[in-house]
């Protein structure tokens, strides 16, 4: 009891209360994409985004980029990134941060199984073992290096505990250790907390699942990123398949390989980019690729969020409705 | 959102954002501390006041120590003076013969013949000064005897020269005695006064010194 109080006043976060925490815990949300060059952020009010940046990795006190390597530029300001923003946007002091990151393929990992094939009761053990002994779970895990894992159910659903059942196919995804720790190191120096830390291709599947009309249809999902390309298959809204590979094309053959094993009725292609500069012409045509023509289409309305000069202006582009998804869950 | 992969450690000092438990209990730490400023404010105040009284305090200690050092140098003096002042009961005791001498001669009327006069010192009182017992009068006996014409119905005269002698001498001062013993052309008289060491003798033209002892 005399520790408990003893430590509740070491790390009492006083600032965060006398910013307004005592009374209200409605905080806005900074939804970071920490790509392998490029940050981009969101910042969100109670209702949804307000604003964007597209290019934060210039700035002195910008967040770790994906490979979790600090700005190395001195002479930070007086203010905080977060407080700079939460200025621009008039938002409130107190924020929240939530980090997309797009990792190098060796500092993530991704896998589809059950409970039952994992030998385990549940999903606390599972992680738990998953932490411990990951050789136990995935077989053969070469790496040493120590991740951090989750625990999703099929429907990626990100806002839900997830309970499910043992021969149900859960999401169990992973990223190192010193890469999530560079990220909740920045939040600290903002003075700020953490929603979570999510691996972008978990973070397009999740809203791919829930935006998409994947409940009517099987489909196949293809997230390309600058660390390669992640392959999904959903059968109807369930996940049941995912694999990493080198480029979005190598995952549509790998996946027009897999159909029939999956056993999936006709599924439909959709391909989410985070940039232009994918080759199309090996990649099937009958695709639905998830861009600025038809973001509108499947979101069902442009995003109009205010930049950096003070000008509001439509952002179609995938990543700002991914954010703007994500800071509403 | 569930909060993933996130540690253990933040999602623990998370909490203290954001649980009500904890919310309320810094609110209640935080009322506290507010209402502890007065008394903080108070002590400030005393605290700077103590200091001033010890600032104060060091430089009086100082001036004494500097007056003190000073004084050293005029002690013989000081021990002069305490003289002085321990004779002051002797010398405020004193009459000015003269000037009682002086104004008998002015106050006695011709018809007066005087015979004999007598000024003494009575009741004394002992003052110690420093280590001598000395006698101070409190009291000055004037006896006057001569002659003096009868007079059938005139005023008397040693009678109004007792009278204006009384006038003269300070306050508190008594006629004792007159008594005259009827003769046949002359009688003769006695005349007693009393009169205090310490009163003033202004009355018998004794003036002020001009200017006051630097002393």
């Amino acid at each position: 009891m005399f520790n408990d109080i003893k430590t509740f006043l070491q790390e009492m976060p006083l600032p965060h209360y006398l910013a307004g925490g005592f009374l209200s815990t409605k905080e806005p949300t900074l939804a970071f994409f920490c790509g392998r060059e490029q940050i981009q952020a969101l910042a969100a009010g109670v209702r949804g985004g307000v604003g964007y940046e597209t290019s934060l990795e210039k700035d002195n006190d910008a967040p770790p980029l994906a490979n979790g390597q600090a700005n190395l530029a001195t002479g930070r300001g007086s203010r905080t990134l977060s407080r700079k923003l939460t200025s621009r946007y008039r938002l409130r002091r107190n924020v929240k941060h939530l980090f997309v990151v797009d990792p190098d393929k060796k500092d993530r990992f991704f896998g589809v199984d059950t409970l039952e094939r994992m030998h385990q009761k549940d999903v606390p053990s599972a992680l738990e073992e998953m932490h411990e002994n990951p050789q136990q779970i995935f077989g053969n895990w070469p790496d040493q290096t120590p991740f951090r894992w989750a625990i999703v159910n099929r429907e990626i659903s990100l806002g839900l505990e997830t309970i499910p059942r043992i021969d149900e196919p859960l999401l169990m995804f992973g990223i190192t250790d010193e890469i999530c720790a560079s990220f909740e190191s920045w939040s600290q120096t903002q003075g700020a907390s953490i929603v979570a830390i999510l691996p972008l291709p978990v973070a397009v599947l999740a809203w791919a699942n829930n935006t998409l009309a994947t409940k009517d249809r099987d489909s196949l999902v293809v997230v390309a990123t600058d660390q390669g390309a992640v392959s999904a298959g959903f059968k109807r809204r369930s996940l049941i398949y995912i694999s990493q590979e080198e480029t979005a094309s190598d995952a549509f053959s790998v996946l027009e390989r897999e159909t029939d094993d999956l056993g999936l009725d006709c599924p439909v292609r959709y391909l989410w980019a985070l940039n232009h500069s994918e080759e199309r012409r090996t990649i099937p045509e009958d695709l639905v690729i998830i861009d600025e023509e038809n973001i509108q289409r499947i979101s069902g309305a442009s995003l109009a969020l205010q930049e950096g000069h003070g000008k509001k202006i439509k952002h179609d582009r995938p990543l700002a409705h991914l954010l703007n998804w994500l800071v509403t869950q | 959102m569930k909060p993933c992969l996130i540690s253990k450690e933040v999602l623990a000092r998370q909490v203290y954002r954001y649980h009500p438990a904890y919310r309320l209990a810094a609110f209640l730490l935080c009322c506290f501390l507010l209402a502890q400023v007065p008394f903080v404010a108070w002590i400030v105040y005393e605290r700077d006041l103590t200091q001033q009284r010890q600032a104060r305090a060091a430089q009086l200690a100082t001036d004494t120590a500097r007056i003190g050092r000073e004084r050293k140098g005029l002690a013989d003096t000081e021990k002069k003076l305490k003289r002085i002042q321990d004779l002051a009961p002797i010398l405020r005791a004193r009459l000015p013969i003269s000037a009682l001498l002086g104004k008998i001669e002015q106050l006695a009327p011709p018809n007066l013949t005087l015979s004999k006069i007598t000024i003494d010192a009575e009741a004394f009182q002992p003052i110690q000064i420093e280590t001598g017992l000395f006698q101070a009068p409190r009291q000055i006996r004037i006896e006057i005897e001569g002659e003096e014409p009868v007079q059938g119905g005139a005023a008397d005269p040693s009678n109004k020269l007792a009278q204006a002698l009384l006038l003269s001498l300070p306050p508190g001062s008594k006629i004792a005695d007159n008594s005259p013993v009827n003769g046949q052309r002359y009688k003769t008289f006695r005349l007693t006064l009393f009169a205090p060491t310490n009163g003033n003798y202004y009355g018998l033209g004794v003036t002020k010194l001009a200017t006051q002892n630097s002393l």
